[in-house]
């Protein structure tokens, strides 16, 4: 150890609370990632607290350490920054999570990630080089030819400090009795050693040291990988999709007339009159009258406060999630300024609370959506080729069944996508038919009645399909290019053709989002 | 085009004869019989309720369904307890389906039939509409319960293999296979034969025999044929639905498929065989032995056996001797084998030097050799005068094919028996040439001309626009598409350009679908 000065009386405090600090650590942590750790049936606000102190007082501590170490020597300070990563890196991630920075909050899981695994890989060297040394000196003072010749001290100062305690303590660097059995004989009787961590081991070969390193770089990687696999699969990079809390009726908006006066000016001249008289207002009345719709009701499903859904959290909002496939523009007309004026309408027109930003995900990231909390509508549009994997088509197909998901789909511009979103259906639902979805039926007509398929462009045709699965669309399909109507400008079409695919946007995400809080609600009566 | 030969029409037609029972086949067949009332019951109408209902009628057979539903309903508020009220009712639901509103369609059309009207006869057709519209909502489920209800309660009537048929569509959607098999032999040889579902059986019986066809077995494939068909007619359709299934099988490269296919090929040879008449004598049974043969010889050529098609045409030239059917036939199949120099030779021997030289000529623009097609052309119009026109559209596309444009385009003014394709192949070349503002005036005419074109048309001024290097009036071309007409593809193809090619959102279009 380097020179140090005395630890504060305080570090004593860090010390005892460790095990405490771990264990709140821990289960903030499980709470915060996977899915289903807190039980949802038990108020929100309990999950939330331990999340927040869990990683509060992880950080606290990692802190801590980190400051106690100051001044102690380099290696210490070493172990203590070690030891701090992870508290540290999971509260600023979820810093950026609470003050809602998303770019932030995936650029520090990147980069945190790329921390951790140079972090790791710099005490795997660290191991290798304290066995093989400590491997060298045992065999330097087991043969009688190595330890003649080659008695005098290590130069290294590194090899000197890392020694094993008993040369610390100045006893004869000998194996212990048992040691030689666990050594076969090599060339003249050598031992033949098998330790992987020291580089004296007979497989590495000559290059023994930058054999070592390698393998122990390859494997580590691979075990860095598998965990970092093998944690997303138990949850880690799981996410949790939460409706908005609260309740309403699925029934069609109540509309009605407002009527209103206009008065208009009317001059009237006397050609007679050698006085000019100034003009003069007749009251004219004009009924002008402007339709509006009245939110007699709250929109949503279930019983609860405000509109939402049953299913829903406090927390929860409704997010518009796009899918990313490969093969084709998955990205036409992406967030602000296109969908993402779909989702600020949706919340406008149901007073349902709704995500600041639309979103994406790519197709296999739907698994990382837990059953009970995934996405209750996903959109996918394009106009080029859509290209799904074996397990991408398993993945979605799981998402639309298991899952009680529903794909949005949208034609971005041709007959080319028309038939490969048909196609791509096809091998998702194989023994599903689309139909034409009918004008009545409860998707076009709640929470709006649409009289019409409103169209931007017939790229796919006229007609509105579905896929129905147990009575239930889980796709519905827009021929014509709905999100144009969406974007900035409406793509020129007329007001009223804009004004039905907003509300024909509306009726899908809602219909999703209806369906799967009543299946949520089924579920839920079913456990009981 | 007159150019062509009798045998060349013979065949056209024999193709579009074909091609429209195919169509046949592939659309789902329209429960005709089931939404007319029978003309005793008309008798029992009043003169007001059959005039109300004339009305309606005349407006729904224009397809004028909004129309014919104010009508129908007009009816029930007038006539409720008419004879034609149940009718009206029925009717007043199909317009609903014709509109898409299916659920309305059920809950206030058909299913007030059956609760008002039970045991009138449209009773049955409102229960089967209901199964049917169950199906197109994709309710599947509740379509199979209904469907299996209406054959259990109507076993005799229409209705029960209308709901077969749609049970087939439904499993069919399902890939099962078996059920499928079922409900078709089902249909085709245990179902009460009504002359009004003479479609629905034709196209059960072809689907079964096509599923016979392609497992290989010709006995049972012809079985479901004959159920429906007899004689000339059933050996015609034999013929047919045979070619695909045999081309497919021989074409696999597993032994045993290829081998299936190439015995249901002997098996359907042989059969004809013995289908073919022997008397020679008489002008009509020679004649139809004459086809037979050819459809024999076609068939072995679908299997990939060149010898076996060779052999078929040497024992007709034996035994009908040479004629220019024969020997079209003969170049026809040489020519399909690259065997070129045979089939000119062949051509060469017909007796109607006329339709020889147009096969020639046919080859020569095939091989590009356009100077020497140009020359039998020119020897056909001075030889043919009758059919001047026919011939100078062939020059025009030969000395289009040949890149003379400027000659091409003086050849199809000429050629205006074919008008406005005439102006299109016009317009297109002046686009070649460069010339714009005159391919644009052409496109213009046609626009102004066709209104089915006119989206077409317009579109292709936009791109002529844009080729030109205008990109102000090709950006306002296609806007102008997307806004006058919105609901043509042209509009789809206009709009996507804007946005991919152009950067431009604002593409004016937008309609809605009712």
């Amino acid at each position: 150890m380097d020179s140090s000065s005395p630890l504060p009386a305080w570090t004593t405090w860090l010390r005892r609370l460790a095990p405490i600090v771990w264990l709140a650590w821990a289960a903030a942590l499980l709470c915060w990632i996977v899915p289903g750790f807190y039980p949802p049936t038990w108020p929100p606000i309990g999950g939330q607290a331990i999340v927040a102190v869990g990683l509060a007082a992880g950080a606290a501590w990692g802190l801590g350490i980190v400051v106690a170490a100051r001044g102690q020597g380099r290696q210490t300070m070493l172990r203590a920054g070690s030891w701090a990563y992870p508290f540290l890196w999971a509260g600023v991630v979820a810093l950026c999570d609470l003050v809602g920075w998303r770019d932030g909050r995936v650029l520090t899981v990147q980069v945190g990630q790329a921390g951790l695994f140079l972090l790791g890989l710099g005490w795997v060297v660290w191991v290798f080089e304290q066995s093989t040394q400590a491997g060298e000196n045992l065999r330097r003072t087991s043969d009688p030819l190595l330890a003649t010749t080659d008695a005098r001290p290590s130069s290294s100062p590194a090899a000197a400090s890392s020694a094993s305690p008993s040369a610390e303590n100045g006893a004869p660097l000998r194996p212990s009795a048992a040691e030689p059995k666990k050594f076969a004989l090599r060339r003249g009787g050598a031992p033949k050693v098998w330790n992987p961590l020291d580089a004296g081991a007979w497989y590495f070969g000559r290059e023994s040291r930058f054999n070592q390193s390698a393998a122990g770089f390859v494997v580590y990687s691979i075990a860095f990988l598998a965990a970092v696999a093998g944690v997303g699969r138990l949850g880690g990079c799981r996410e949790m999709y939460e409706m908005p809390a609260g309740g309403g009726e699925a029934k069609p908006l109540a509309q009605r007339l407002q009527i209103q006066k206009v008065i208009r000016k009317k001059y009237v001249v006397n050609p007679y009159s050698s006085i000019i008289f100034r003009d003069r207002q007749i009251e004219e009345v004009k009924l002008q009258l402007q339709e509006m719709t009245a939110h007699q009701y709250a929109v949503g499903f279930g019983k609860g406060e405000g509109a939402g859904f049953a299913g829903g959290t406090k927390r929860g909002k409704v997010r518009f999630i796009r899918l990313e496939y490969a093969g084709g523009d998955w990205n036409q007309d992406f967030g602000a300024g296109a969908d993402l004026n779909m989702l600020i309408e949706y919340g406008v027109r149901t007073s349902q609370k709704v995500e600041s930003q639309t979103e994406s995900r790519t197709i296999a990231q739907l698994k990382n959506f837990p059953l009970g909390a995934s996405p209750p509508v996903v959109y996918l549009t394009g106009e080029r080729n859509i290209q799904l994997s074996k397990s991408e088509t398993e993945i979605l197909r799981e998402y639309l069944l298991q899952k009680h998901g529903m794909l949005f789909g949208d034609n971005g511009g041709s007959r080319h996508f028309h038939n490969q979103f048909l196609s791509m259906m096809s091998a998702v639902l194989p023994n599903v038919q689309p139909v034409s979805v009918p004008l009545d039926d409860r998707i076009h007509r709640i929470p709006y009645s649409i009289p019409f398929l409103p169209i931007v462009a017939p790229h796919g045709g006229k007609e509105a399909l579905g896929w129905k699965v147990d009575g239930r669309w889980v796709c519905y399909y827009h021929p014509g290019d709905i999100a144009d109507a969406w974007a900035d400008g409406h793509a020129g079409v007329r007001p009223e053709v804009a004004e039905y695919c907003y509300q024909l946007g509306v009726n899908v995400i809602f219909y999703g989002h209806a369906e799967y809080a009543q299946w949520l609600d089924s579920q839920r009566k079913e456990r009981k | 085009m007159n150019i062509l030969s009798a045998t060349i029409l013979r065949r056209i037609a024999a193709s579009l004869l074909a091609g429209f029972l195919l169509i046949l086949s592939a659309a789902p067949v329209a429960a005709g019989a089931l939404d007319e009332m029978a003309l005793d019951r008309w008798a029992k109408l009043r003169e007001t309720e059959r005039y109300q209902l004339n009305i309606a009628e005349k407006y729904f057979r224009e397809q004028n369904w909004k129309v014919a539903l104010d009508e129908y309903q007009k009816f029930l508020s007038l006539y409720e307890s008419s004879e034609g009220a149940p009718y009206a009712q029925l009717k007043w639901s199909i317009c609903q389906v014709k509109l898409r509103k299916l659920n309305t369609a059920i809950k206030d059309g058909f299913q007030s039939v059956l609760d008002y009207w039970p045991e009138s006869p449209e009773a049955p057709a409102a229960a089967y509409f209901i199964a049917r519209s169950q199906k197109d909502m994709g309710e599947v489920k509740a379509a199979k319960a209904a469907y299996g209800k209406v054959m259990a309660e109507r076993p005799d009537h229409p209705v029960a293999v209308y709901s077969k048929w749609d049970l087939y569509h439904v499993a069919e959607g399902e890939k099962d296979q078996p059920k499928m098999l079922s409900l078709l032999k089902d249909v085709v040889f245990n179902s009460k034969r009504d002359p009004e579902m003479r479609e629905l059986f034709h196209n059960a019986s072809r689907k079964l025999a096509e599923h016979h066809f392609y497992s290989g077995e010709f006995a049972p494939a012809k079985d479901a044929l004959a159920a429906t068909w007899k004689d000339h007619e059933l050996v015609h359709l034999v013929y047919h639905d045979v070619r695909s299934p045999v081309h497919h099988l021989t074409g696999q490269a597993e032994a045993p498929q290829k081998q299936a296919g190439e015995k249901l090929a002997d098996a359907v040879v042989a059969w004809l065989s013995e289908q073919t008449p022997n008397e020679d004598t008489d002008p009509g049974k020679r004649s139809r032995a004459q086809e037979y043969g050819y459809w024999s010889a076609e068939i072995q050529s679908y299997s990939r056996r060149p010898d076996k098609v060779l052999a078929i045409y040497q024992a007709m030239e034996k035994r009908f001797g040479v004629d220019d059917g024969l020997l079209q036939r003969q170049g026809d199949w040489l020519k399909g084998q690259n065997r070129r120099d045979e089939a000119r030779r062949t051509y060469d021997r017909f007796t109607n030097k006329i339709e020889s030289q147009k096969q020639l000529a046919w080859m020569d623009r095939e091989e590009k050799q356009y100077d020497a097609a140009l020359l039998k052309y020119q020897g056909l119009i001075a030889q043919d005068p009758a059919n001047t026109a026919q011939y100078q559209w062939a020059t025009a596309e030969t000395l289009e094919g040949a890149g003379k444009h400027k000659e091409a385009i003086a050849a199809y003014r000429q050629a205006d028996v074919h008008y406005p394709e005439n102006l299109k192949r016009m317009a297109g070349l002046h686009r070649h040439l460069k010339e714009y503002t005159e391919a644009i005036l052409l496109y213009s005419q046609i626009a102004g001309a066709r209104a089915d074109q006119a989206p077409w048309a317009m579109l292709e001024i936009a791109r002529t626009n844009e080729q030109a290097g205008d990109k102000e009036k090709a950006i306002k071309a296609y806007q102008q598409v997307c806004r006058l007409h919105p609901k043509s593809h042209s509009a789809s193809e206009a709009h996507a350009h804007l946005q991919t090619h152009y950067k431009i959102n604002i593409t004016l279009g937008g309609a809605t679908e009712e």
